[in-house]
């Protein structure tokens, strides 16, 4: 029965090359080739909250690795409790995106972890320079950033950014149940989830959900794959005020891209809630209902549902071992006192 | 007894047989010309005040593709970067997708035959075809640049979406026809301007209100006429405007274009639609009972009437089938087409003089082109006949091929063109053809009418005529001349196949 199954989900799929495995390493830029000690220091920069306005703050407060890598929020919390407009997409297998952020102003993970440090609301450092001037001031991290990155002046934005990225681009969690069905254990999945695997293709899913991050086509570095969302009206636009925002089209001004987002992962879906963009739904049986009529003109029965979900629960990790990073100390001292605190 | 009567009697057969067997069409001349006045009027032919956007011409054009006619609209420089890749679209559009893989639209660049030949024509011209042939084969190849003629071995590369032919964003990002720029004012070689615009780019199509998630979208009416298909599928010589391939000439004087039948009715839909357009002389969304209604994209609000097969097929079962990897899909629907082509008629005529005439006729009921069209002059159908007494005696036979696969040409019924170069030279050559000395393709609706006269040996009481109408994309010779002989045998494809009996 396994084994017709398995036959079944791979003839009716509408791409050959659908079932894709998420590979052992993720690709990386020519010019951030990545090494043990990169990878050390970006992983210290990701966990240190001494580079957020108040020194509480840090990459991991809202993409929480020891969690789904987000932060279980509708919105993000940053500095001085203020929130964000969207919801914080996981960390985990951001890797695999060509482009970053919601609406893919960022290119590359490099730029992407550029961001946060200077919004408002989130890390809320005033500049960029700001930031890495507090980098400058530890010493521990100016002797990693020459032994990494050599150079007159290691210490750079672009070089703290290299280090973060490289580190993200380790977390990553291939030989997830459907990740060890696609490469042959036919009992790595439930008949539910075969069900649920094949309902996946047959409504549609796939069409943007595809290949290894299910995240979308193959795309070249830096050009994103946006889709329209919500595409059709049905009454959850209103319940869950998914039109609220112009999505991609704040960062064009491209009528085209009015609501557009780039298509997010669904590795680890089944840790991440609440979804979508602003956060507003909860579980996820309620988004796959959401989905249905939203983008692809259905709706679905409660036992659909369910099938759905069983899948997407394949595709939740494993998660590799991470040990905390020891922080170059600043004994009695702390970096982010000079930075007075902005009024909210 | 009988064998001496016979061996005199064959020779004399044989001599009838080559002054009689003839194809001759059946439609008179005015006839014919008054089909293609009518079909100008019908094809849409307006007073240029009336002409839609998309027909206009403009005067300030630069052919910087020439000598093709592509344009760019503002003729931007372009990259892969600006083309979307076909796997892309395969998201939303699998149906579309699946019959456009394995195509010959996605074989177009990458077809051993058409390199080869392609290649001999660089070598013979010094490279001024490269645009020529490379505009309507990888169009994308031409406008980005990528095309690399790997002259010690007759072959071409282009880049990763070049390479994929006529795919997606070839036909769905033209935004005009540039046919009145042309040196025949007509449609053909590559006259269409493109607007790619990369991912999410709109693409052009025949639905009004088309709506996506991921590119935007804009109506085409070109995209619902012959005249887009007719920037490609008519060819003529860049230098001496000779005519060599007229497919959309062919329809645009026939009685599909009168009734508004186009090129999209019969090769965007399923063969048996395709035999009930032609029956019917309806367009498919009139014939009754025909259900072509689906869904153009996954996730689609809407049912259209008619969601268009992308295979494109037409008589070519040779490269699809080399070019499958298996898939057999498009080269059995092309021999599907190829056997619901065409209609023969077999009879026997006694006549006055002892002798008796079998009398084969061929009518082209259902293409809405000639029968063979395109490169008719390495295109072949014949007729394949055998006449045999009662006892199995083979009183005449005509059409069989040789130990070299071959036709002897000079005594065969053929529907083909013979083309010459300036020499008066019989060529296969696209590039070398002056003028065609013979051209027996038979029209839509039309047909040709053969005489072969044999005296029945004394004695026999029937005689049986076996009458086949076989197909071939080209001649085993071209095949061995441009792959190497022994590559390939090129498969006869037997369209019709009747019997016929005289008592005597």
């Amino acid at each position: 029965m396994r084994l017709l199954l398995l036959a079944l989900v791979a003839l009716t799929s509408p791409l050959a090359s659908a079932w894709d495995a998420l590979p052992e390493t993720a690709p990386y830029p020519a010019d951030n080739p990545p090494s043990a000690a990169k990878i050390e220091l970006g992983k210290q920069l990701f966990f240190d909250p001494r580079f957020s306005a108040t020194g509480t703050i840090s990459c991991n407060s809202c993409h929480n690795l020891m969690a789904g890598g987000d932060d279980s929020r509708q919105t993000s919390m940053g500095v001085h409790g203020l929130t964000g407009p969207r919801n914080a997409p996981t960390v985990w297998n951001a890797a695999f995106h060509s482009v970053q952020f919601w609406d893919g102003r960022a290119k590359t993970l490099e730029d992407q972890a550029k961001g946060p440090v200077v919004a408002h609301v989130e890390m809320g450092m005033t500049d960029l320079d700001a930031a890495i001037a507090r980098v400058r001031d530890i010493p521990g991290y100016v002797e990693q950033f020459a032994a990494v990155f050599g150079g007159a002046q290691p210490v750079t934005v672009d070089n703290a950014a290299k280090a973060v990225a490289a580190f993200e681009r380790t977390l990553i969690t291939p030989n997830s149940p459907y990740d060890r069905y696609v490469n042959g254990d036919t009992t790595a999945l439930t008949e539910q989830q075969l069900r649920g695997m094949q309902a996946f293709a047959d409504l549609g899913c796939v069409a943007c959900h595809r290949g290894p991050a299910f995240n979308g086509p193959e795309m070249p570095g830096g050009v994103g794959f946006f889709i329209s969302f919500p595409f059709h009206d049905s009454p959850y636009v209103e319940e869950y005020g998914l039109r609220d925002e112009p999505g991609r089209y704040a960062v064009t001004g491209n009528e085209a891209d009015r609501h557009k987002y780039r298509v997010p992962t669904l590795r680890n879906i089944a840790l991440t809630a609440p979804y979508f963009h602003n956060g507003r739904v909860k579980t996820l049986e309620e988004a796959v209902r959401v989905m249905a009529p939203s983008q692809l003109h259905k709706r679905l029965s409660d036992a659909q549902v369910a099938d759905v979900v069983a899948f997407l629960n394949a595709l939740t990790g494993p998660f590799p071992e991470l040990t905390l990073p020891r922080l170059p100390p600043t004994p009695g001292r702390s970096v982010a006192d000079p930075e007075p605190h902005p009024t909210p | 007894m009988i064998h001496k009567l016979l061996t005199p009697a064959l020779g004399a057969l044989l001599a009838v047989m080559i002054g009689g067997a003839h194809a001759g069409n059946a439609a008179s001349m005015p006839e014919q010309m008054m089909d293609a006045m009518k079909g100008m009027v019908a094809h849409g032919m307006k007073p240029v005040f009336e002409m839609p956007a998309h027909m206009q011409s403009t005067t300030d054009k630069e052919f910087k593709y020439a000598p093709s006619y592509m344009t760019v609209t503002g003729d931007r420089e372009l990259t892969e970067a600006d083309f979307e890749d076909p796997a892309m679209c395969a998201g939303c559009h699998p149906k579309q997708y699946q019959g456009w893989q394995g195509s010959m639209h996605s074989n177009a660049f990458v077809d051993p035959i058409f390199q080869k030949l392609w290649s001999k024509a660089e070598k013979a011209t010094d490279g001024a075809l490269m645009n020529h042939c490379g505009a309507c084969h990888s169009p994308i190849g031409v406008l980005t640049g990528s095309i690399v003629h790997d002259k010690d071995n007759d072959k071409f590369t282009a880049g990763p979406i070049a390479s994929k032919g006529v795919s997606c964003d070839v036909c769905h990002t033209i935004t005009k026809t540039n046919f009145l720029d042309t040196a025949t004012m007509e449609h053909g070689n590559a006259s269409f301007e493109i607007d790619p615009q990369g991912p999410g780019g709109a693409k052009r199509g025949p639905l009004e209100d088309a709506k996506s998630p991921y590119h935007k979208t804009e109506y085409s009416e070109l995209h619902t006429k012959a005249d887009f298909c007719g920037n490609c599928h008519q060819i003529f010589h860049p230098e001496n405007g000779f005519p060599i391939e007229r497919t959309y000439d062919e329809w645009k004087y026939s009685p599909y274009a009168r009734a508004g039948i186009v090129c999209q009715d019969c090769h965007m839909n399923p063969v048996e639609t395709a035999v009930r357009v032609a029956k019917e002389m309806k367009r498919p969304q009139d014939l009754e009972g025909e259900n072509l209604k689906g869904y153009a994209g996954l996730g689609a609000a809407q049912q259209r009437d008619v969601v268009h097969d992308h295979s494109f097929v037409g008589g070519n079962a040779v490269v699809t089938e080399l070019l499958g990897g298996g898939n057999s899909a498009h080269a059995a629907a092309a021999r599907q087409r190829l056997q619901n082509a065409a209609e023969v008629g077999v009879s026997f005529e006694k006549r006055g003089d002892g002798l008796t005439d079998l009398r084969v006729e061929v009518t082209n009921t259902s293409a809405g082109h000639n029968l063979p069209t395109s490169l008719t002059d390495v295109r072949e159908i014949w007729v394949e006949v055998t006449i045999t007494d009662d006892k199995g005696a083979v009183l005449f036979e005509s059409g069989k091929l040789d130990s070299h696969g071959e036709l002897d040409h000079d005594n065969v019924t053929i529907f083909n063109s013979v083309a010459r170069n300036g020499r008066g030279d019989v060529t296969h050559y696209p590039w070398e053809v002056t003028r065609f000395s013979r051209n027996t393709t038979i029209p839509p609706k039309g047909n040709a009418v053969s005489r072969y006269t044999f005296k029945a040996p004394e004695g026999a009481t029937q005689v049986t005529a076996d009458v086949k109408l076989n197909y071939r994309s080209y001649g085993q010779h071209l095949a061995d001349v441009l792959l190497g002989a022994g590559t390939i045998t090129i498969p006869v494809i037997e369209m019709e196949h009747e019997t016929a009996s005289l008592s005597l």
